[in-house]
């Protein structure tokens, strides 16, 4: 390995880091690609064998054509899948709500306060995020079925908050962090009581982070697989559980056409906010 | 105590826990009153407690015992936003998402004040600070100068009986400073409103106030008018932190009704103006303005009721009218004296390595008690 | 009237409320769960599912590789399938490590505008949905895969490669997945390393290998701890991955818990497995908090 090292030190020129640079983000967005471009492949054999452009595959995931390939799987699975995107909205909405809130109080109190539990609170906070997602996922399902809950929607959305508050907590805390006091401070120093001081200066001053922590909230929340995928009850697949189902069940054309919507838009849902992150940030 | 004051504190007394374990008493029974109109300044090093006891009338401290009364209303119970006061902070604390105006009309849109007589008051602030056409900037595209406007017209646009001031020039230049002690000082007139002026800047503090409360380790160490703080300070510590000055220990002997300091270097200095603690024999210190001191011209001219100090020139600086002289006794102490030369004629005459005579106004001497540990500097617990 | 309350007083009521919610939250449904999971581990396994609540130590005796010694005979599969986790998952590590590593170097010493798009770009995929970006190495390396259609259709082979279903595959889906994770902690401390120190160091005359060797690598140790670690903990748990890419082949122990749970329905066991996964994790934890406090109290007066 220091043989490797030596050459990759020794070939340390900056047109040879441009090049594996290139090579770099080549291997981070090429399989992405893939996936887009034959998702207009018209092959129902093979999907890998270029056939012809086709919108096929997208108008049968909408409903609008049974293209009957196979069996009228398609048909039922079109059902299937908005269902399981309906939940999904529903599960990352009330999570991002309830997780931002929880975890901007979390932010507030530690910014803003000095006690004795401190550090206990701070180490309680990061558990979550650090804890393996497939041991949350169990205690959880342990959890509920011991205490005879019903597995549903319900249980989803309080496992996504149990880790997603502290993430928002990271986000709103980094905010705070470079804010100063002083402005409640004053704000109160000029005759607004608490709740005015926080709805006219904390808020707004703190609004990037706590948009910012939202929305990593909810696309966090709209991509979890593992917890949801112990907690979830039978009729309450959500979409990325549905999808992981269908890859089990075998690969499908239509799959790549989910997919590259699913990635458009979380792509388009992550660069907006890191270009709002990036305009408050001025 | 006086009926009519508009700010009483008494027994203030506050604690910290130090980080490093221990308590820090910031405030040590603090008492003083702040009368209608008054520009009064707390005066201190870093750590003396004035910034403890300004956040404790704005509300931001509780006190751990004493009391705070403004406008005869008992300030125990009242949080920060009830209290009659407004603060300029140190560093402004404008609001960076609201614009000028709004920060400046703040004050009256969370107290709901209606909308043409917040315009008209905010227009009003605003000509006051000579800040008329500046209401839709941001606080950030205003230089220090201008941004200290703006902080001091979002506090008094209240209209408070008394506004506070936490060493809101310390962020500006020397020039605009100045200039911003005499224009503070206009406005507090203008409105007819009471002040407290917190700083270090002894310098400041005898520029602008009516009154000044000299503070060190949390006690009150001397109050009186800038005049009677600068000629008859009452403590080593007030006398080296107010204006230059040069200060020579020795035991004391009194005569009548005149004393005499024989320094421990053997200088006999006459004692006009008695303190009643001191008596015969005790240790005591005297303070001699570099101002008060006067150059003998020839080599055996004397003043009566004054020692004559026989000093080599180190250093001399010639500012405007006034010749600043730096040198050494021959008896080893360090010597500040400032010579008016109105004729010019001094640059010509002195260098480095004189030797020069020198003399004081003989009631120029104030003698002042020993103090223990007068000389340390205080703990930075600010 | 107003209440009576200090200014201390009015604080602490606002802290209690601040925190109440994710005190209740966190202790209810995290806590909680947690606990009754390490209560579960050691419980026996009901005959048809659920559980007995007597104490029973066989669940980690079975991981160890005895069970009750009567119906079972010594066998260390458990063992080997985590000790196939640690290997994958350190194998992960490494990888990522020097994929990263090379690249990371490059963004820091880029000017601000291009290090901001690249830092763009790297975290951007961490938002795409971590089942597609999976799905596209299935079929990426599957038998008709991407791939082995092209390599086909080139001629350059005839039948198709094995590449999906081995340990390959799912080292190289991890490390896909992982790269945000283990990219930015490294060009953290790369873009804070001195460019001058570098310089100093050749100035001295070292060789480039020594200077990295000596300066680079030493001060930018903190990224490589700190992204490995955070690397490390999902892969170790982790079973989408194994189970997409390495299917029947490559067991690790998440699909090991997942099946006594989803499956087998022994729920002690798998929560013994569990907590055997949450000790292992951590343990590496601990060690990372301690390099972290002790590399901070070598270089103190440096921020980190």
């Amino acid at each position: 390995m220091l043989g490797w090292m030596g050459g990759l030190v020794r070939g340390l020129s900056q047109r040879t880091l441009l090049c594996y640079g290139l090579v770099f983000f080549a291997f981070v967005y090429a399989p992405m690609v893939i996936v887009f471009v034959y998702s207009f492949n018209s092959n129902p054999v093979n999907m890998m064998a270029w056939q012809e452009f086709t919108f096929d595959w997208y108008r049968s995931i909408f409903g609008l054509s049974n293209k009957l390939t196979e069996q009228a799987l398609y048909v039922e699975s079109t059902d299937q899948l908005k269902a399981a995107v309906k939940n999904s909205l529903i599960v990352a909405c009330t999570t991002t709500t309830i997780s931002t809130v929880i975890g901007t109080m979390t932010a507030l109190a530690m910014a803003r306060f000095r006690f004795r539990f401190k550090t206990f609170y701070r180490v309680l906070v990061f558990m979550p995020m650090i804890i393996p997602d497939i041991v949350l996922g169990l205690a959880l399902l342990i959890y509920f079925v011991t205490l005879g809950g019903e597995l549903g929607l319900i249980t989803i959305i309080i496992g996504h908050c149990t880790f997603l508050g502290s993430y928002v907590f990271i986000v709103v805390s980094a905010r705070l962090a470079g804010m100063d006091q002083t402005f409640e401070e004053a704000s109160a120093d000029l005759g607004a009581n608490r709740f005015v001081t926080f709805r006219r200066v904390t808020l707004p001053l703190i609004t990037p982070g706590v948009v910012g922590g939202a929305l990593l909230a909810f696309i966090i929340s709209m991509d979890d697989l593992v917890i949801t995928y112990f907690i979830a009850g039978v009729d309450s697949t959500t979409l990325p559980v549905f999808i992981y189902g269908m890859l089990r069940r075998g690969i499908k054309p239509e799959i790549n056409a989910i997919a590259s919507l699913m990635i458009l838009f979380s792509l388009v849902v992550a660069s907006s906010g890191l270009y709002f992150r990036s305009r408050a940030a001025r | 105590m006086n009926e009519s004051s508009l700010v009483v504190i008494a027994d203030a007394t506050k604690r910290f826990a130090a980080p490093e374990g221990g308590v820090i008493t910031a405030l040590d029974a603090i008492s003083f009153n702040v009368n209608d109109k008054e520009f009064v300044t707390l005066l201190g090093p870093s750590g003396c407690g004035k910034t403890t006891l300004l956040r404790a009338i704005s509300g931001f401290e509780d006190l751990d015992s004493g009391t705070i009364v403004i406008d005869n209303q008992l300030m125990t119970h009242v949080p920060p936003h009830r209290r009659p006061v407004n603060t300029v902070f140190q560093n402004y604390a404008l609001f960076p998402h609201l614009s000028v105006g709004d920060n400046i009309g703040y004050g009256l849109d969370v107290t709901g004040c209606a909308k043409p007589e917040r315009n008209q008051r905010v227009d009003e602030v605003l000509e006051l600070v000579g800040l008329v056409g500046f209401e839709r900037r941001r606080p950030k595209q205003l230089s220090g100068g201008q941004q200290q406007r703006v902080a001091l017209a979002r506090a008094i646009i209240n209209r408070p009986k008394l506004l506070l001031l936490d060493e809101p020039l310390s962020a500006l230049d020397r020039k605009l400073r100045q200039a911003m002690q005499l224009e503070l000082k206009n406005i507090q007139h203008e409105l007819g409103i009471a002040f407290v002026f917190v700083t270090h800047d002894q310098e400041e503090a005898l520029t602008m106030s009516d009154r000044i409360v000299v503070l060190d380790r949390g006690g009150i160490q001397q109050i009186g008018t800038p005049t009677t703080i600068y000629d008859s300070p009452v403590s080593i510590f007030v006398a080296q932190f107010v204006g230059e000055g040069n200060l020579f220990s020795g035991t004391f002997t009194r005569d009548g009704d005149v004393g005499t300091l024989r320094t421990d270097s053997g200088i006999n200095i006459v004692i006009h103006d008695l303190l009643p603690g001191i008596n015969n024999g005790d240790k005591a210190a005297v303070l001699i303005r570099p101002e008060d001191f006067e150059l003998l011209d020839s080599p055996n001219e004397t003043k009566s009721g004054a020692a004559v100090l026989e000093v080599r020139i180190a250093q001399t600086v010639f500012v405007g009218t006034d010749f600043q002289i730096v040198g050494s006794t021959t008896t080893g102490e360090t010597l500040k004296a400032t010579i008016r030369d109105p004729s010019r004629t001094l640059a010509s005459r002195l260098g480095e390595g004189d030797v020069v005579r020198f003399t004081y106004r003989p009631h120029a001497p104030r003698l002042l008690p020993m103090s223990e540990n007068a000389n340390d500097p205080s703990p930075d617990d600010a | 009237m107003i209440p009576r309350l200090t200014t201390l007083d009015r604080k602490r009521w606002r802290l209690v409320g601040l925190l109440s919610p994710i005190t209740l939250f966190l202790g209810v449904f995290f806590l909680a769960p947690l606990s009754i999971m390490l209560v579960y581990a050691f419980l026996e396994p009901g005959l048809y599912g659920g559980v007995e609540w007597n104490y029973y130590h066989h669940n980690f005796g079975r991981i160890l590789g005895w069970a009750d010694g009567e119906f079972e005979e010594f066998d260390l599969v458990y063992l080997q399938i985590f000790a196939r986790s640690f290997r994958l998952a350190l194998t992960t590590v490494l990888g990522a490590l020097l994929i990263c590593f090379p690249a990371a170097f490059w963004v820091s010493r880029l000017d601000d505008r291009w290090k901001t798009l690249c830092l763009f770009l790297i975290t951007l995929p961490f938002f795409a949905s971590l089942v597609v970006r999976l799905f596209a190495w299935v079929i990426i390396l599957k038998p008709s895969g991407f791939i082995n259609q092209t390599l086909i259709s080139m001629g350059l082979i005839e039948r198709p490669f094995d590449m999906l279903y081995t340990e390959g595959a799912v080292i190289l889906g991890m490390i896909y997945i992982f790269i945000p994770f283990m990219f930015l902690p490294l060009y953290a401390s790369l873009e804070k390393l001195d460019r001058s120190l570098i310089e100093a160091s050749s100035d001295l005359g070292a060789s480039r290998l020594k200077t990295f060797l000596r300066v680079t690598l030493p001060l930018s140790l903190p990224g490589i701890i700190g992204g490995s670690i955070i690397v490390f903990i999902p892969s170790l748990g982790n079973f989408i991955v194994p189970d997409l890419l390495g299917g029947a082949k490559v067991l690790m122990i998440g699909n090991l818990v997942e099946q006594q749970f989803l499956q087998a329905r022994n729920w002690p066991f798998g929560s013994a497995l569990a907590m055997m996964i949450m000790v292992a994790v951590l343990i590496f934890l601990l060690i990372y908090v301690s390099v972290v406090t002790r590399s901070e109290t070598m270089s103190e007066g440096r921020e980190f």
